[in-house]
C-alpha cells in the first residue's frame, strides 16, 4: 500500500480537526504573504534586472557583481556592522542594568521607571533626531556647551569621521531600549522568587546571583531582544537621513541609506534591490547564528 | 424576454447621461508653496495647503466638468514617491517639485508643451525660464517662478551690524565687493558680544551640506564644473581649488565664520542669520519672505529687514549667482481631451494673475510683464527685488550643468569632498580630485 496518500489524508484530517485555529491564522498569514513574502520575492526578481524605473533589462547576477566591487557599498556594509554591533550590546546592557536596578523597588516605582524609559520608544525618530541635532550642534549645542563649561575643547561631533558614527550610536543607546526594559522586567517577574532566596541562603552574592540565576533564566528574552534589535538597527535609516545624510565622507552611510539613495535618487531600482537582498541574507544568517548561540531551552 | 429587453433599454438610457456627465479627473502634485491665495488674511501665515486648495477649487469652478485632486508632496519625499508612481504607472497628470528629472523626457513620460505655447507667452516668459525645460528641441515646462529659494544667488546683509562696524553697506549693494574687501569687512563684523573673551558673533557661516553658497565661490574664482560638452567633470582646476581654499580660510585663517562647517546644513546657516549670530545671510527675496513668515508663525520673535547684495567677486572679474527657473510639467496623456484639459490647467496656474500670487511669497516670477508690477506698494521690497534682478542679470549662471547633466547622482560626492576639506582631513585639492574621480565614474557609467 502507498504511504503518501495515507500521509496526505492524515494531514488534511489534521488540518480539518484544527480548522478553527487555521481560520484565525489565515488573515494574518494572508497579510504576511502579501506585504512581506511577495515583496521579498519581487525584490529578488528585480535584483536580476537593470531596472531604472523607465526600463527593465535582464542582466542576471551583474548587480551583485557591481555592488561587491563598489567601495561605497562595502563601506556602507562596514558602517552598518559597526553601528549594529555598537548599539545592540550597549542597548541590551543598558536595558538589563535598568531592569535589575528597578527590580527590587515596589510595583508603582517600577512602573514609573518602565514608563519613563519606554517614552522615547513612542516618540517619533524624526523629533528625537532633530533634538539631538541641536545637542550635537558644533557651535551652539548642549554637548559643546558642557564641554566648554568643563574647560574642554568643543568637538564637531557629527562633522568628523571619527566621532560621527559613535555619536549616533550613543544617541541610539540613550534613547533606545525602552521596550526591552519592559520585556525583561516581565520576564524577571516570572522567575520564581525562591531561586533568589535559596541562593542568598547559600551565601551567593549579588553578582553571582545575577550571573548564575538572572542571566540564564532571562536568556530567551535576551535572545529575542538581541535578534529584534539586530534586525532593527541593521536597517537604521531615519536618524542617518535626518542627522548626517550619510556623511561626513560616507562615514555614517549605512546599507539602508544607500539603498534609499540608489533607488530614489539614482533611480537604480535593480541595484538597490540587490543591495536589499544582501542585507536580507546577512540578517537571516545573523538571526540563525544568534538562535544557535543562545537558543537553548530554559525551563523553570 | 420582453421584460429583459425593457430592463436593458432602461439601463442603457441610464448609462448615457452617466458617461456624458463623467468628469475629467486631474491629479496634481505640488511641493510645499506657502502662497497666499486671493482674499487670504494678511495677518496670517499661509500654509502649504492654501494655494493648491484655492487653485483646484477655482479651476473646477471655471470648468465644471473637471475634478482636480491635489497632493502636497514634501521636498524630501517627492523623489521616492515619484519613482514609485512611475514604476507603477500612477504618476500625476501635472507636477511641480523642487526639481524635475530630465530622464522623464528620455523615457517618454512627459508631454511637450510647444503646441500649447502662444507667441505672447513665449515673449513674456524669460528665456532662462523656458530653457529650464528645453530638452532635445522641445519645451517641457510651463514656467512659473524665477530663481530658486535663493541660495547661491545673492547675499543678505543685516544693516544694523554693518553700521555698528562702520561699513558702508549701500556701496556694497550698488557696486559689489572684491574678495579682499569682503575679508576685511568680515573681520569687522566678527566680535565677542558678551565680553567673555570668546568670539560669539561671526560675519558669515557656511554648511557643507548646502552646496549652493560654497559653489558660488568656486565659480567666482573661475572654476567650471565640466568641460563644454559636459563629458568630463573638471571641478579640480587651480581656480576651483582656490575658491574652496578661500572659503576654508574664512573659517580657519580669518576666523570670520564659525567652525563645524562639515556638520552644518542650510537651516543651521539660516538659523545663525535669523538669530543675529551672523551678519551676512544668503538668498534672494524669498529669504526675506521667510523672515516675515517665521514671525507670523511664531518661529522668529522679531521682524528685521536685511538688504540684498551680490556675492563678492575677484578684482576685475564678474562674480557669480545661481540662476534658475522652474514650473509645471505635464505627464503623458493617452486621452487627447484630457491632455487639452491638463494643459489648460497648466496655463491657468501660470497665467499672469495666478503667477502674480508668487508675490506673497516674495518670489520673482517667470513672466516679465508680472515682475514689472510686483511690490509696487512696498518700497523696501521693490528695491530688494530690483537689486536681485540686477545681480541675476549681471552675474547669473547655472551651477549644476544642463538639464541632461546628472548632478543628482554626483551631489553626494561633492558634499563628501566639502566635508573632507572643511574637517581638514583632506586638502582642497585632494578633496576636489576625489570628487572629480567619482563624478567621472558616474558619468561614464551613465553614458
Amino acid at each position: 500500500m502507498n504511504e503518501a496518500p495515507v500521509k496526505q489524508r492524515s494531514l488534511v484530517r489534521e488540518i480539518w480537526k484544527n480548522r478553527a485555529g487555521y481560520l484565525f491564522v489565515i488573515p494574518h498569514f494572508a497579510l504576511f504573504v502579501v506585504f512581506f513574502l511577495v515583496p521579498v520575492a519581487w525584490g529578488m526578481y528585480l535584483s536580476l534586472f537593470d531596472y531604472n524605473v523607465f526600463s527593465r533589462t535582464f542582466i542576471g547576477l551583474e548587480n551583485y557583481k557591481t555592488i561587491f566591487g563598489d567601495w561605497l557599498f562595502l563601506r556602507a556594509l562596514r558602517n552598518t556592522f559597526f553601528y549594529t554591533f555598537g548599539v545592540v550590546p550597549l542597548w541590551l546592557g543598558k536595558a538589563l542594568l535598568v531592569t535589575v536596578l528597578i527590580y527590587p523597588f515596589r510595583k508603582s516605582i517600577r512602573t514609573f521607571f518602565k514608563a519613563a524609559f519606554y517614552l522615547p520608544h513612542v516618540t517619533s525618530t524624526v523629533i528625537i533626531s532633530m533634538i539631538w541635532l541641536w545637542v550635537f550642534n558644533p557651535n551652539f549645542g548642549l554637548l559643546n556647551f558642557a564641554m566648554r563649561t568643563l574647560g574642554l575643547e568643543p568637538v564637531i561631533w557629527l562633522g568628523r569621521t571619527a566621532t560621527a558614527m559613535p555619536s549616533l550610536i550613543i544617541m541610539q543607546v540613550i534613547m533606545g531600549g525602552g521596550s526591552t526594559i519592559v520585556l525583561l522586567s516581565a520576564a524577571m517577574s516570572s522567575i520564581p522568587e525562591y531561586y533568589f532566596e535559596a541562593a542568598t541562603i547559600e551565601g551567593a552574592n549579588s553578582w553571582t546571583i545575577f550571573r548564575k540565576i538572572t542571566i540564564p533564566l532571562l536568556k530567551p528574552t535576551i535572545l529575542y531582544a538581541m535578534v529584534m534589535g539586530t534586525i532593527a538597527n541593521f536597517q537604521t535609516f531615519s536618524n542617518i537621513y535626518i542627522m548626517t545624510k550619510g556623511g561626513p565622507q560616507f562615514s555614517t552611510t549605512t546599507i539602508a541609506f544607500l539603498v534609499y539613495e540608489t533607488a530614489f535618487v539614482d533611480y537604480d531600482l535593480g541595484l538597490a534591490s540587490a543591495m536589499s537582498m544582501v542585507m536580507f541574507a546577512i540578517l537571516v544568517v545573523l538571526g540563525l547564528v544568534q538562535f544557535k548561540w543562545l537558543g537553548s531551552n530554559v525551563e523553570y | 424576454m420582453k421584460r429583459f429587453g425593457v430592463i436593458l433599454l432602461v439601463l442603457v438610457m441610464l448609462m448615457i447621461p452617466i458617461s456624458a456627465m463623467a468628469k475629467i479627473t486631474i491629479t496634481w502634485w505640488i511641493n510645499p508653496w506657502r502662497i497666499a491665495p486671493p482674499g487670504f488674511p494678511s495677518d496670517k501665515a499661509p500654509t502649504e495647503e492654501d494655494f493648491p486648495k484655492w487653485a483646484a477649487e477655482e479651476f473646477m469652478r471655471q470648468n465644471p466638468g473637471v475634478e482636480v485632486k491635489y497632493v502636497v508632496v514634501g521636498n524630501s519625499e517627492y523623489s521616492q514617491k515619484m519613482a514609485a508612481a512611475i514604476a507603477t504607472g500612477t504618476q500625476p497628470d501635472i507636477f511641480k517639485g523642487p526639481v524635475w528629472d530630465n530622464r522623464w523626457v528620455g523615457a517618454g513620460l512627459l508631454e511637450p508643451i510647444d503646441d500649447y505655447l502662444t507667441q505672447e507667452e513665449i515673449d513674456d516668459f524669460y528665456e532662462i525660464a523656458l530653457e529650464s525645460g528645453y530638452v532635445n528641441g522641445k519645451h517641457y515646462i510651463w514656467p512659473w517662478n524665477l530663481g530658486t529659494n535663493g541660495m547661491g544667488t545673492t547675499m543678505l546683509l543685516y544693516t544694523p551690524d554693518f553700521e555698528r562696524a562702520g561699513v558702508d553697506w549701500q556701496k556694497i549693494v550698488n557696486e559689489g565687493w572684491t574678495m579682499e574687501e569682503f575679508v576685511e569687512i568680515a573681520k569687522k563684523l566678527t566680535w565677542d558680544s558678551n565680553g567673555d573673551g570668546t568670539i560669539d558673533h561671526y560675519a558669515i557661516s557656511f554648511g557643507a551640506k548646502d552646496t549652493h553658497n560654497i559653489l558660488n565661490f568656486l565659480y567666482a574664482f573661475g572654476g567650471e564644473l565640466t568641460n563644454e560638452d559636459e563629458t568630463i567633470v573638471t571641478f579640480n582646476t587651480p581656480q576651483a581649488v582656490a575658491g574652496l581654499q578661500f572659503v576654508i580660510d574664512l573659517v580657519e585663517k580669518h576666523k570670520v565664520a564659525p567652525k563645524g562647517v562639515e556638520a552644518m546644513g542650510i537651516y543651521d546657516v539660516i538659523g545663525n542669520f535669523h538669530a543675529h549670530r551672523t551678519s551676512i545671510g544668503f538668498g534672494g527675496p524669498y529669504e526675506i519672505g521667510r523672515i516675515t513668515r517665521y514671525v507670523k508663525s511664531g518661529q522668529l520673535a522679531e521682524e528685521f529687514y536685511p538688504v540684498i547684495a551680490p556675492f563678492p567677486h575677484i578684482e576685475g572679474q564678474n562674480g557669480a549667482s545661481y540662476t534658475s527657473a522652474s514650473g509645471f510639467v505635464v505627464f503623458r496623456q493617452k486621452d487627447a481631451e484630457k491632455r487639452d484639459m491638463v494643459m489648460k490647467f497648466a496655463k491657468f496656474l501660470t497665467n499672469k494673475e495666478n503667477t502674480a500670487l508668487l508675490e506673497s511669497l516674495i518670489y520673482l516670477t517667470a513672466r516679465k510683464s508680472v515682475n514689472e508690477l510686483l511690490f509696487q506698494n512696498d518700497e523696501y521690497l521693490n528695491e530688494q527685488a530690483q537689486t536681485f534682478a540686477r545681480v541675476m542679470d549681471e552675474t547669473g549662471r547655472d551651477f549644476f550643468g544642463s538639464q541632461s547633466f546628472p548632478w543628482a547622482q554626483i551631489d553626494k560626492f561633492f558634499v563628501s569632498a566639502l566635508e573632507g576639506a572643511f574637517s581638514l582631513t583632506q586638502t582642497p585639492q585632494l578633496a576636489l580630485d576625489g570628487f572629480v574621480l567619482e563624478a567621472n565614474r558616474v558619468l561614464q557609467r551613465i553614458r
